[in-house]
């Protein structure tokens, strides 16, 4: 299984190495929830923002990541993604004095997937690299037919992925860049979970086609 | 080059993609896992559903873009603060804004009534045609008279007649005749 930690509490809390200690004593190393948190920011705690913004960082930056055509420009994007949740939530404070559990999470994702399409819409790009186009440097010896044939294999698979409609990609890719679940694939694209797997699976028997030898 | 076999027991086959791309449901996932115990036709074809979203995967995130994750919550929490310095200076600047506009209103208001009262009437103010300009209107058609004559008093009496009403009116204050 392709495992990624998206959830890593603590990564870089404003105030230094101490303050991230004593930080992490107080809300029990990420025990504490998002909206906890959020309460806490917004009466004042500068570093509950820190926190939050360390727990999501990796899944807003994997999630942004296929759409920029600089990777400099994943972390520019992220930025504009928590600030714009941020944004939504304190709204959502002012006008419901309070936010359901997740739904922060749930903001976020789906803010991240439409700050990442609009930047695709205005540059007309959208990455297809897989993880070993920069790591697979042609090479001679017994293994170079099995690199030689996932070379092919991968120029299948990206010849498939082009092919996919656009539904069927994102639901693809929100499982494997971000690893959601079905249901937050659905609530990011505002479809159901079900129409989600539906979506999915039809792209993945073209991918398995293509991986099998059939063109895309 | 021999195909991957993705399929062996097909009631599993969605599961095998599912859980090779993300998370599962805690009941698929210990069902799945029960069954792959036993069966390692599905093992291996397990392997070659990872091999395929490997395929489709990005590349794990450069030292470059790990050191700007490492900067995110300190640049983001910088972003926030100027983002609500701005919210919070606004109000200030709209007004200060309308009181500008309101001090150029209120000059504008008033230079009429200076005017009136003896002064030196505003440069924007209409001006009475010269008697050139006068001439010129007359040689013009028919239609253009009439143009004339409805925008403008006939005779001074009409001026001081309507300079009442005009009074305090800068926009449409039509200056000295004489």
């Amino acid at each position: 299984m392709l495992a990624r930690a998206m959830t890593e509490p603590g990564d870089a809390v404003p105030g230094g190495r101490r303050a991230q200690r004593a930080w992490t004593l107080i809300t029990g190393g990420g025990g504490v929830s998002d909206e906890a948190l959020l309460a806490d920011f917004f009466a004042g705690n500068s570093r509950a923002f820190g926190e939050l913004v360390s727990r999501h960082q990796r899944l807003v930056h994997a999630l942004v990541r296929r759409y920029v055509s600089r990777p400099e420009d994943a972390a520019d994007l992220a930025q504009a993604a928590f600030l714009r949740a941020f944004a939504a939530v304190r709204r959502s404070l002012g006008r419901q004095g309070g936010t359901q559990t997740g739904l922060f999470r749930a903001w976020l994702v789906r803010i991240a997937v439409n700050v990442g399409k609009n930047h695709a819409r205005d540059i007309g790009r959208w990455r297809f690299e897989s993880a070993e186009v920069l790591a697979e440097a042609p090479a001679a010896g017994p293994d170079a037919v099995a690199l030689l044939e996932r070379a092919e294999q991968r120029r299948r698979v990206r010849a498939a992925m082009a092919c996919l409609s656009a539904r069927q990609r994102e639901v693809v890719t929100l499982r494997v860049d971000g690893g959601l679940a079905f249901k937050e694939v659905a609530a990011a694209l505002r479809i159901t979970e079900n129409n989600a797997k539906v979506h999915f699976h039809h792209a993945v028997r073209r991918l398995k086609a293509a991986m099998e030898g059939e063109e895309g | 080059m021999s195909a991957p076999n993705f399929t062996h027991c097909a009631e599993m086959e969605a599961l095998l993609a599912e859980r090779a791309s993300g998370p599962l449901e805690a009941a698929d996932a210990a069902a799945l896992s029960r069954h792959l115990l036993g069966c390692a036709p599905c093992q291996a074809a397990a392997g070659h559903w990872e091999t395929l979203f490997s395929l489709v995967a990005l590349a794990p995130p450069t030292l470059k873009e790990e050191a700007a994750l490492r900067d995110l919550p300190a640049r983001t929490l910088l972003a926030w603060r100027l983002r609500e310095d701005r919210f919070r200076r606004l109000p200030a600047l709209v007004a200060a804004g309308l009181l500008a506009a309101a001090a150029v209103v209120f000059v504008l208001w008033h230079s009429p009534q200076q005017a009136v009262g003896g002064s030196a009437p505003l440069a924007m103010a209409v001006e009475t045609p010269s008697a050139a300009e006068a001439e010129w209107t007359l040689d013009g058609t028919s239609s253009e008279l009439d143009d004339v004559d409805a925008a403008e008093p006939a005779s001074e009496d009409a001026t001081l007649d309507d300079g009442l009403a005009l009074e305090g009116d800068g926009a449409f204050f039509l200056g000295d005749s004489g």
